[in-house]
């Protein structure tokens, strides 16, 4: 299925409501209250930490003001946090993998190249409620506000976290953080001093990475990286190629450093190129982008942060669709604490997209060149109420160039029964502004637009949330977190008929609602067990005196039940096992059957800087396939590899 | 219902703010001050009966910091202890403790080699600090400052650990046998 195809049949899809502000508008003022209103708050007392013993140091959450993701990961959201280390006793070679290790996320490929990644529902390879930074960098295409997954790729070994927040987290992060949000950290280059060098071949794929890395003047690092990476074909379910061969290179570098006054400075970049073919047309991509980040750490926990960036990709899809973009970002971000027991955190943000697509006889973007701009401000306030409960409320207004301005607002409360025992709630508003798929997208290129003809009245849609938490560390041996959520969508995407021909619209109503929860489980110091699922189920309607020519399935798919466990073992010093199994229940349209799988690797460290690993993946082989129609979707066989890394990991 | 939770936040008094929450350095600059109680320090690391005893860090400014504020008037085997911050390539004469932050491996690899060779007690904050030479490593997961330990390196800088700080270590390494 290639990208086009997911256009029309998206395109297939929802009607238009005006976006509808249906809660917290009061509330938006009301965030700035408490600010005032608790001016005589008694003297926080920090507590002594030598005083703790060693259990309870183990127990306290590390904080680094002047970066927001760590602040988020101890907010009172539902957060999972894959590490670096998780990452390569996964055996993962690709990011997209490497996602996987999220329970609260759906990972589902069609090929080697086309990927569905989606939290709490609405899955396709063009999901459009998630968003998506890879060091601070937004990597969502304003063309349909989802990702490109073939084009995103890091060096893994140089991956020091990646955080997946299901649920809303617009307030800090910006728009289209509606369902979920995942950020992508890379270790600073202080920490990747040295040569690393990394290979691996099996049956499918091959592939490897280079970086060096060092010191320069007085405080400044750097590193550089190279990678290499090729997948060969699968097969559809008929037995014949599922044409899906791939291959990617990228190079990139980063350097670090600080001023006399401890303020550090990082600027970073990528180029990257490559390929993937698929049953229908080849695709080829490539980009490159470059990051400039000022961190500063003032007075009394103080800090700020301005980054600016600019991102280009090229991308041509044979036959269908060909485009040049360029994004040009800049935000600022301060973290104070303007009066006692008060973490006051605003900033500002614009972002430019210089959008040129090169359409085809059978779609248009019409006007294929265009330039959209994006605007932020935002504040938000986490207020101590007494010695256990906390209250955060945040608001950002966002402008965006199809429906001027957007409110998202949040409050979340957090009750720590005990330290080791927090519940938390929050209700929250997120928007997903329309993108240029919304309303510039024509099927076919020339009138009659028998398919799809362009609306400039799709609104943005909207999504009111509910949520309950409850996270809880027994000794330092476990600790699990659950998450019981409720999403309302009061305009999802609808296809109506219009004179000019069908159109989309915000005609659909949706509510989504589950649970989702992980837990670890240490039982000696050799033997970790991981577990995670999501269970949950939405219903759709159609919004009255709207005819909907499409249907729900066009506005994702996905499975009610999907879990995940992970064992992590390490026989010897010298010796790592893993194991994880993942279950993933049926789809609903297209259809395709639950699955459950093994993957497995064995890791040996030889000397102090060389490891050889084996991987195999889907060790059971049975066939399955995860996403897309029967005729295009590549089916799994067992897979291993052998990998051997040289240098300081 | 926020607005319902914002009227809370309003209606409730505020009292004293105390999460446990607290910068990576701080934390760790605590630990290391307890570490040197769960560690059988042998005589010979005291030059006399009045020797303090020092703990040393080297390339790490903010755990030296906040170090200097735990340390004043604290007792470890009976003895005052002093804080002395080191530079790559200094002597450990005197020094019972060391912490050392981040270095290029191989710099760190015999920083941490010296260390044992002179009956220091190395702590390391590597992801593969134990294999590089260091007695007690940081290991920092979700937003929590854990430690392993490698007896075999406590054994050879002449150092027993006690069974109590093994328990909460997130990873031991045996004696070599």
């Amino acid at each position: 299925m290639t990208f086009i195809d997911r256009l029309v049949i998206i395109a297939v899809m929802s009607a238009g409501f005006p976006g509808r502000h249906v809660i917290l508008r009061g509330c938006a003022a009301l965030a700035a209250l408490p600010l005032l209103a608790h001016a005589a708050i008694q003297v926080a007392q920090a507590p002594d930490l030598a005083e703790l013993s060693l259990e309870q140091l183990t127990n306290v959450t590390v904080t680094s003001a002047s970066r927001r993701p760590e602040r988020l990961t101890e907010a009172p959201a539902s957060i999972f946090v894959i590490t670096g280390n998780e990452i390569r006793r996964s055996g993962a070679t690709t990011l997209q993998e490497a996602l996987r290790l999220a329970p609260n996320l759906h990972v589902a490929a069609i090929d080697n190249s086309q990927y569905g990644v989606s939290a709490r529902g609405f899955n396709s390879t063009t999901a459009n409620k998630l968003l998506v930074m890879i060091d601070g960098r937004t990597v969502y295409t304003p063309l349909f506000s989802g990702v490109f997954w073939d084009a995103q790729e890091v060096m893994l070994e140089d991956v020091e976290r990646i955080e997946v927040i299901s649920g809303p987290a617009a307030t800090l992060w910006g728009a289209n953080g509606v369902n979920g949000v995942i950020s992508i950290t890379t270790r600073s280059s202080a920490q990747t001093h040295g040569t690393l060098a990394t290979g691996y071949a099996g049956n499918q794929e091959r592939g490897g990475a280079i970086r060096h890395g060092g010191a320069f003047g007085d405080s400044g690092h750097y590193r550089v990286y190279a990678r290499y990476l090729e997948i060969d074909a699968n097969r559809v379910a008929t037995g014949t190629s599922s044409r899906d061969e791939a291959e990617r290179k990228q190079v990139g570098f980063r350097a670090d450093w600080k001023n006399a006054g401890g303020d550090v400075f990082t600027v970073q970049g990528d180029a990257y190129r490559g390929e993937g073919d698929n049953i229908t047309a080849p695709r080829s991509f490539s980009g490159s982008n470059l990051i400039g980040r000022w961190e500063s750490k003032g007075e009394g926990g103080a800090s700020s942060r301005l980054q600016a960036y600019v991102d280009r990709t090229d991308r041509d899809h044979a036959g269908t669709f060909g485009e040049t973009l360029d994004i040009f970002d800049v935000e600022y971000q301060r973290t104070s604490h303007p009066l006692t027991a008060h973490t006051l955190v605003w900033g500002a943000g614009y972002r430019r997209a210089d959008d040129r697509v090169r359409n085809s006889a059978g779609l248009a973007f019409l006007p294929a060149e265009r330039t959209l701009r994006w605007g932020n401000v935002f504040a938000q306030d986490e207020l101590a109420l007494t010695a256990n409960l906390q209250l955060t409320v945040g608001v950002k207004l966002e402008t965006n160039p199809y429906t001027g301005h957007e409110w998202l607002p949040n409050a979340r409360l957090a009750w720590q029964l005990s330290p080791d025992h927090l519940v938390w709630g929050a209700v929250s508003r997120a928007v997903r502004a329309p993108s240029r798929l919304d309303r510039e997208l024509f099927l076919p290129a020339r009138a009659p637009f028998v398919v799809l003809a362009g609306n400039d009245t799709f609104e943005s849609e909207v999504a009111n949330v509910a949520e309950i938490g409850y996270r809880a560390q027994h000794s330092t041996a476990a600790s699990y977190s659950l998450t019981a959520f409720a999403h309302r969508f009061p305009n999802l995407r609808s296809v109506e008929p219009s004179a000019a021909g069908p159109i989309l619209g915000n005609g659909i109503e949706g509510r989504v609602h589950g649970v989702e929860g992980w837990g670890t489980w240490r039982l000696n110091p050799h033997l970790r067990l991981d577990a995670g699922f999501v269970a949950m189920g939405h219903t759709f309607k159609v919004r009255p005196g709207i005819v909907d020519l499409r249907g729900f399935s066009a506005l994702g798919n996905d499975p009610k039940r999907t879990a995940i466990a992970r064992a992590t073992w390490d026989p010897t010093p010298r010796h790592e096992v893993n194991f994880t199994v993942r279950h993933v229940g049926a789809l609903p349209d297209p259809a395709v059957p639950s699955y459950t799988t093994l993957d497995a690797r064995l890791g040996w460290h030889v000397s102090k800087s060389l490891e050889i690993s084996l991987t195999v993946r889907n060790a059971a082989n049975r066939n399955y396939a995860q996403f897309g129609t029967l005729a295009a979707r590549a089916e799994r066989e067992r897979a291993y590899l052998v990998r051997a890394t040289w240098g300081f990991l | 219902m926020a607005c319902a939770l914002a009227g809370l936040a309003l209606a409730a008094t505020g009292a004293r703010a105390q999460r446990p929450e607290a910068s990576e350095a701080s934390v760790k600059a605590a630990f290391l001050y307890k570490f040197a109680g769960y560690i059988e320090w042998p005589p010979t690391a005291f030059a006399s009966e009045d020797s303090p005893f020092v703990l040393a860090v080297m390339a790490s400014d903010e755990v030296a910091t906040e170090l200097a504020r735990i340390v004043p008037g604290r007792v470890v085997a009976g003895r005052p202890v002093t804080l002395k911050r080191v530079r790559d390539g200094e002597p450990l004469r005197g020094v019972n403790l060391i912490f050392v932050g981040r270095l290029e491996a191989s710099r760190l690899q015999a920083v941490l080699r010296a260390a044992q060779q002179q009956g220091v007690l190395a702590v390391a904050e590597s992801d593969r600090g134990l294999e590089l030479g260091a007695a007690i490593n940081f290991v920092s997961i979700n937003d929590r400052v854990g430690f392993e330990v490698s007896l075999d390196s406590a054994e050879k800088s002449g150092h027993r650990i006690s069974s109590r700080m093994l328990t909460v270590a997130r990873r031991v390494i045996p004696k070599a046998s």
